[in-house]
């Protein structure tokens, strides 16, 4: 049987639900937070987790969610500084094994690099997306 | 060396004024377009307009590791940002930063952010001591509790009225720091004597606080 972790998403915009989503449907318990209520309703159908309507900013809301139980933590705001903090809260003071967050601007990049943060840049995985997509079509036009 | 202060608005504003009104070089960065330029004409400062928590920014600023900066934004992601670019990226020593929530400064704290600026934590400590009816008071600690400042108000019947401070046998540990009477500061020396009404700050190591609060009030 594979294990079931305790996931904490920071953030519930269109990525943050359907990651949450996907995690539930994978047996996940999860947990989502933001600071505005009415992004919980961009939760998907399979999302069976929980939310906490809060600024995860404020550390009271991350340990709310327990952060120091979680297996694994997804900084999926949409500002890189929020991000880039609740990474290294969940990091460097819960040392939580796997943290992952969303780096929306890309020259972000070494900033998040240099301080050991796993990212996702969605708009360099669209980008390199497209580049296999435009190779192989130059390739069938010949 | 110059002062490097970057967000906030009002605060910003009185802090470099009386900054430069005592002689710093200033530097402010400010995101907000229309702010800059009330900066720029009412500060003899280099008013630099962009978000503060880019590198690329406080790399237009030329801070260099004698600098002082202050990161004074209202959302504490942002100064926790600021604070650790200047520190790990750009080397500079000396970062001051506010932490908005005081819930945060501990972990501020473990992410190595030192020069917490807690104005909650400070504010409600003054406002305390002006409510409180106890002679004794804890205004801060510092050093994450290594030591703190008392303030004790002389009333009569303290063992110490009329006495020179180097005669009242302050335990090692403790220092009077200041002494305010008739609404005047004084660094007292030991020859000093203490008269009712007047107000000592003190700083002890927690180890003498006991000893040191019944050398001044008698009492425990």
């Amino acid at each position: 049987m594979k294990p079931s972790w305790y996931v904490i998403i920071a953030g519930c915009g269109r990525l943050g639900a359907n990651v949450a989503g996907m995690l539930s449907n994978m047996g996940h318990s999860v947990v989502v937070i933001d600071r505005k209520e009415s992004a919980f309703e961009a939760l998907p159908i399979e999302f069976t987790g929980f939310t906490i309507h809060g600024d995860v900013a404020a550390i009271e809301f991350l340990r709310e969610a327990k952060i120091h139980q979680a297996n694994m933590v997804l900084a999926f705001t949409n500002d890189d500084n929020t991000n880039f903090m609740v990474a290294q809260i969940a990091q460097r003071v819960y040392h939580i094994p796997r943290v992952i967050s969303r780096v929306y601007d890309a020259g972000n990049l070494a900033l998040f690099h240099e301080f050991k943060i796993k990212t996702l840049t969605p708009v360099l995985l669209a980008t390199g997306a497209l580049n296999k997509v435009i190779h192989r079509y130059m390739e069938e036009s010949g | 060396m110059k002062i490097v202060l970057i967000g906030g608005k009002r605060i910003t504003y009185y802090l470099a004024h009386s900054m430069i009104a005592k002689g710093f070089h200033l530097v402010i960065i400010n995101q907000e377009r229309s702010y800059c330029d009330f900066l720029t004409q009412n500060l003899r400062a280099i008013i630099i307009h962009g978000d503060g928590s880019r590198l690329e920014i406080l790399k237009r600023a030329e801070i260099f590791r004698e600098d002082i900066v202050v990161a004074l934004t209202p959302r504490d992601q942002d100064n926790l940002i600021i604070a650790q670019l200047c520190k790990e990226v750009l080397q500079i020593d000396q970062v001051f930063t506010l932490v908005n929530d005081p819930e945060n400064v501990e972990v501020f704290q473990k992410l190595d952010v030192d020069n917490i600026l807690n104005i909650t934590e400070n504010l409600s400590g003054l406002i305390e001591q002006r409510i409180s009816s106890h002679q004794i008071t804890n205004l801060m600690t510092f050093e994450e509790g290594k030591a703190f400042i008392l303030q004790v108000e002389i009333q009569e019947g303290f063992p110490v009225v009329g006495r020179r401070i180097k005669e009242i046998g302050l335990p090692k540990g403790a220092l009077i720091g200041t002494l305010t009477r008739d609404q005047t500061i004084h660094i007292p020396h030991g020859e000093m004597e203490i008269h009712v009404h007047d107000r000592l700050l003190v700083i002890c190591l927690p180890v003498v606080q006991t000893a040191t609060i019944r050398v001044l009030t008698g009492g425990d």
